[in-house]
């Protein structure tokens, strides 16, 4: 739907009619002050992470901070009454045991007392499983997009599709998540300070960069019960530097609940928000979170438990049909990101 | 050209032997001193064509009648000698000297004014006639007063000029979608030729779909709605067809900056047959070409739209009109993925007078309308259609006991078919699975009677009465849901099914109509009317306006039909003669069973729609204030209204109530509204139009906090439509130079026009983003950024 769009405008800014879109400077005076709750666990192996934070003032960055909530006791609770401990391992995110894993047909639940003593609940989410994937297959894909300033760039790289066969007795809902792993080479020889004179740098020319898709893929199979399905949710975007060398795409495929799809769709629908008139309305973004003092109490965030299924590949040069200019770094690759590492992992 | 040339001749002998001419006499010598009733039918000279609202003045009385849609009026005089002025718009006046010695008939053919060129063009309709009739909450536009305004790329747009009448709003610049006192876009019946049309916009929006070459004149019925309409709550808008020349051949073409027309008119069958039909087709790629966004370069987008009317004139009590209507988009965006929508109509009239009291017409008409995405990215094509079809006849009776006692009476029946959606996989590896929702069927019956009189000289009463009747039917399955737990797909108990046509579930109600006038003079009236309107099939949408995607639905056990009871009351003065016409109208709404959404709903494909589905409330009111100065080198008219618009959901679950129960604004809630139209003519030839609207911004909701999920910025929304979007602001203006058109090719009417003069940005929509490289904030986007100026062109022939 979300191509439907533009059309609407019909055109951008500069074009005949001068579409644009501007920055509109508003006071909202508003503020609520939520809990919100990330909580994900699966049946993998551990840790899990269960994140807390309370919202803020929407406005400028400086206006709002989205703070932590520390120093709340967290537990997961499944069907059978054993109660798994979360600790606090940085401030906001809590983390299960390595050892804890989710079983398929248990039914779990959060629960969370903060340090004012309030408690909240998420409602009982159900540990569906999910079929295994069949494969995943990847084809270069380029699309032109306008950028903020109005300038046309070209965005290139590489699309996956989840192969899977959907099982027709029952309605599925699937989540994908992807994460990645590449080489990254760079140039600190040609190092120069400030003042632009040459100021080599000895470290380190080579290094590792670890990644995660945030986007949010997921599908529902209504449309589609009981068939073979090939599915595109990811993206590796050609930067000229994640596929200069070599790059490992590890994609996990989730189950879902009903109500958990629900949660992500309206998320996903108002991540999308455009402008455009086929926009959904805002919604509220209720999620499965409740306080059990003050049930009225709005609480933002879903406690998801998944089934998982995982698959790896690699993605090369080679698969770019048009290759983008690999970006020269002058400097220590350890300083391009904070995942950087020279450790080389053993299976590459 | 010699055709003119005769008809100048010919119509110069004619004053000539008119003023010579002793009066013309009516009726036998008959020995009663009166009253008799004098009667005809005004036309046009040339096209034969009936016209409405001609007004007939007798002098010696200072009274006059005007004609009615049908182009006839009633006079009742007594015996003696009279003078007649006869004028319309665009039209030569006339002045007649009449005997009157008993009943008769005096048919009059008025010549359009070819040298006086839109000197009057403010509406078409006789000047008192809003004191002086019982109608309150009506306006019409002549052809003529829309051709006149600012035209958009050059298209003259009928639906965009509504908007700038007092009570009628739109959300956004390029929406095809308009609001009347309150009320949503679905909750208009538009009528082209008497067929409903469900989306009349070509480029979503851009540009509305009447081509109006082939338009007489346009109606809209926000208040005291006669019985004779029905079936949506808000208002009728009546767009009449021209008839064909019966004489002889001409025609009607223009160029304009995304599209051309041509109309073609004449006999077929001298002064019985005639034919009228045009077409216009669309080249905007052009406009496309001009956007800095790739995926829109690379689209293309082709619409055009064909008219036909067919007029038969029997004998003098029976005449037969057909008329066809076709409408096309077709939007291929990035080249892979095509939308397409279709409206198409035929209308079948019959017209039989019985007496000259009593006059009947029969109506049979067939709309369709279909819209479909073609996806052809190679990936999981597939196809996504969805189509109405509704086919009615209508039965109508007018009796007049006399001039002022009219009973108006009949009978409606409508078969609606809606399938709403259907989708097909269109290559063997696409893994999308055929899907259709099981197509719904309704019958709409209603019958109708309504009777206006005066009651003495001062007070004119029109009132009526609607039955309607609607059943929902098969074949059908459908869901039964625990009864005490909100209505999702997981408590379904059980489902049942039912055959074709078998009755699911009926609804049927009276709406009672009233009016009334009263005169506190000659020149001005106090009116007052009632009333109630059902309407049994809603616009599903979950966008802002009306988008080609958005499925009709019908009502069902689960969808009450909406009901919406009006009251309005107005104070009407003319003044300098008729001249200038004024008015203060204010009305209340009470809408009863609204459609509104979950959060969050999925409405494509769906087949348990209802359990996304919520209804509410909706109150609306409002004053309008409206001066109109109709003659003069300047006209124009000035119109403010402030309105309120509001609604309310209350369900038995938090995920069933909106706005925590309160009640909120509507989408399309603007309090302030304040329109300026002008027109001067610098010469005969040479005219310039202006119009500037100011409203207050629409409602949004701003985000009530931030909040931060999968590493991104997110609003977060509560209490909804709290907040504006700025204020809306524009001033268009246009210069037209009108040649004698029938000359020469090149003398034809140029009109220059620029929209958005002083480049103010409106804000189409707002809405909030986290974009890298800036703070989580509010964005407007505006549609119209820069002044758009245009040419077009048109010669007649």
């Amino acid at each position: 739907m979300k191509r439907i769009l533009i059309i609407a405008i019909v055109l951008a800014c500069g074009g005949m009619l001068g579409a644009c879109v501007d920055v509109l400077d508003l006071d909202t005076n508003r503020e609520a002050k939520l809990l919100i709750v990330e909580g994900f666990i699966s049946t993998q192996n551990g840790p899990h992470t269960v994140e807390l934070k309370e919202s803020a003032k929407f406005g400028s960055i400086f206006e709002g901070v989205i703070s932590d909530v520390e120093d709340a006791k967290v537990s997961v609770r499944d069907d059978r009454g054993r109660v798994t401990f979360l600790t606090e391992t940085e401030p906001g995110e809590y983390q299960t045991p390595v050892s804890f894993r989710g079983v398929v047909g248990s039914v779990y639940t959060l629960q969370i007392v903060t340090e004012e003593g309030v408690s909240y609940t998420s409602l009982p989410e159900k540990l569906e499983s999910v079929v295994a994937l069949d494969a995943v297959s990847t084809a270069f894909k380029s699309t032109p997009s306008r950028d903020t300033d109005g300038s046309v760039t070209e965005r290139s790289g590489i699309e996956i599709f989840a192969h899977f066969s959907d099982p027709e007795d029952q309605v599925n809902y699937y989540r994908w998540r992807n994460s990645g792993l590449f080489e990254l080479n760079t140039n600190p020889a040609g190092f120069t300070d400030r003042f632009g004179r040459p100021a080599p740098k000895s470290c380190c020319d080579q290094c590792w960069i670890s990644e995660r898709d945030e986007s949010v893929y997921i599908y529902k199979d209504n449309l589609t019960n009981g068939k073979e399905i090939v599915f595109p949710m990811g993206f590796v975007e050609d930067d000229g530097m994640k596929i200069t060398a070599k790059y490992l795409l590890v994609v996990e495929q989730h189950s879902l609940s009903e109500s958990a799809w629900q949660f992500l769709n309206t998320l996903k629908g108002q991540l999308e928000i455009d402008g455009d008139i086929f926009d959904p309305p805002p919604a509220t973004t209720r999620g499965n979170m409740i306080n059990l003092d003050n049930p009225d109490e709005n609480v933002i965030g879903y406690f998801i438990a998944s089934d998982v299924v995982v698959d790896s590949l690699y993605l090369r040069p080679t698969d770019l049909e048009r290759r983008k200019q690999i970006v020269n770094i002058p400097d220590d690759c350890l300083l391009v990101d904070r995942s950087a590492t020279t450790d080389r992992p053993s299976f590459w | 050209m010699k055709r003119l040339v005769n008809i100048l001749v010919l119509s110069f002998c004619l004053q000539l032997t008119g003023w010579a001419q002793a009066p013309t006499i009516i009726g036998k010598d008959n020995t009663r001193q009166g009253p008799f009733r004098i009667n005809g039918k005004v036309s046009d000279f040339d096209s034969r064509e009936s016209l409405l609202g001609v007004n007939i003045f007798v002098e010696e009385l200072s009274t006059g009648v005007v004609t009615d849609l049908d182009g006839t009026y009633l006079l009742v005089l007594d015996k003696g000698k009279y003078t007649l002025r006869v004028s319309f718009i665009g039209f030569e006046n006339k002045r007649i000297p009449i005997e009157v010695k008993g009943n008769g008939k005096l048919p009059l053919r008025l010549k359009e004014d070819l040298l006086q060129l839109q000197e009057v063009v403010v509406f078409g309709t006789n000047p008192e006639e809003n004191v002086k009739s019982a109608d309150l909450g009506k306006s019409t536009l002549s052809i003529k007063s829309i051709e006149a305004l600012p035209p958009l790329a050059g298209e003259v747009d009928i639906l965009k000029s509504l908007t700038l009448l007092p009570g009628v709003t739109t959300v956004g610049e390029v929406s095809s979608g308009f609001h009347v006192r309150g009320g949503g876009a679905d909750q208009n019946l538009i009528l082209l030729g008497g067929a409903t049309l469900y989306n009349p916009s070509h480029l979503f929006g851009f540009l509305s779909s009447f081509n109006a070459d082939l338009i007489s004149d346009v109606t809209l019925y926000k208040g005291g709605i006669p019985a004779r309409y029905g079936g949506r709550g808000s208002s009728i808008l009546d767009v009449r067809y021209k008839t064909g020349d019966l004489n002889a051949w001409h025609g009607k073409a223009s160029v304009g900056m995304v599209a051309s027309k041509l109309t073609l008119e004449g006999p077929i069958v001298q002064n019985k047959l005639s034919i009228i039909f045009g077409g216009r087709l669309s080249y905007s790629d052009w406009l496309l070409r001009t956007t800095s966004d790739p995926d829109i370069k690379n689209s293309s987008a082709q619409f055009y739209d064909l008219n036909a009317v067919i007029n038969y004139h029997l004998n003098s009590k029976n005449k037969i009109s057909y008329s066809f209507y076709q409408s096309s988009d077709d939007f291929k965006f990035s080249s892979d993925t095509t939308f397409a929508w279709t409206n198409r109509s035929h209308a079948l009239r019959w017209d039989h007078t019985f007496t000259d009291q009593f006059v009947f017409s029969a109506s049979l008409v067939n709309s369709q309308y279909n819209f479909s995405i073609l996806n052809d990215t190679g990936i999981n094509d597939f196809q996504l259609g969805s189509d109405i079809n509704d086919t009615g006849l209508t039965l109508d009776f007018n009796y007049n006991f006399t001039e002022t006692n009219s009973i108006n009476f009949g009978g409606q029946s409508k078969l609606m078919e809606i399938n709403p959606g259907k989708l097909d996989p269109t290559t063997s590896s696409s893994s999308v699975l055929a899907t259709d929702v099981e197509d719904e069927l309704g019958n709409e019956s209603a019958a109708y009677i309504q009777h206006t009189f005066d009651l003495g000289k001062r007070l004119t009463v029109s009132y009526g009465v609607r039955y309607n009747l609607f059943r929902y039917l098969g074949a059908n399955t459908v869901n039964r849901y625990e009864p005490l737990l909100p209505r999702t797909e997981e408590n379904i108990v059980e489902q049942v099914t039912f055959e074709d046509g078998e009755v699911i579930k009926q609804f049927d109600g009276f709406a009672p109509r009233a009016s009334l006038r009263f005169s506190l003079g000659e020149n001005s009236s106090i009116k007052m009317g009632y009333n109630k309107m059902f309407q049994y099939i809603h616009l599903i949408s979950n966008t802002s306006t009306i988008a080609p995607t958005d499925v009709w639905k019908l009502s069902d056990e689960f969808l009450d039909p909406e009901i919406v009871t009006q009251y309005s009351v107005g104070l009407f003065k003319n003044l300098n003669d008729n001249s200038i016409e004024t008015s203060i109208e204010a009305y209340y709404k009470d809408i009863e069973n609204i459609v509104e959404y979950k959060d969050g709903a999925d409405l494509i494909l769906n087949s348990n729609i209802e359990t996304e589905l919520l209804t509410g409330k909706g109150r609306a009111y409002g004053v309008e204030l409206f001066f109109k100065k109709k003659q003069g080198r300047l006209t124009g008219w000035l119109s403010y209204t402030y309105s309120r618009s509001e609604r309310q959901v209350v369900g038995p679950y938090p995920e069933e109530t909106i706005n925590n129960g309160e009640w909120y604004r509507s989408n399309f809630d603007k309090p302030h509204d304040f329109t300026a139209v002008t027109q001067y003519n610098i010469s005969d030839r040479v005219s310039f139009s202006t119009i500037f609207s100011y409203s207050t911004g629409r409602p949004v909701t701003y985000p009530s906090a931030k909040f931060e999920y999968f590493g991104q910025d997110v609003a977060y929304y509560d209490e909804r439509n709290v907040n504006r979007a700025p204020d809306y602001h524009r001033l268009d203006a246009s210069l037209t130079f009108s040649f004698n058109a029938r000359r020469k090719l090149w003398q034809g009417d140029w009109v220059f026009s620029v929209i958005n003069l002083y480049s103010r940005r409106n804000a189409f929509s707002v809405f909030f983003d986290d974009i890298p490289g800036a703070p989580p904030q509010a964005y407007q986007l505006s549609i119209l950024g820069a002044p758009f100026p245009s040419l077009s062109y048109s010669v007649k022939f």
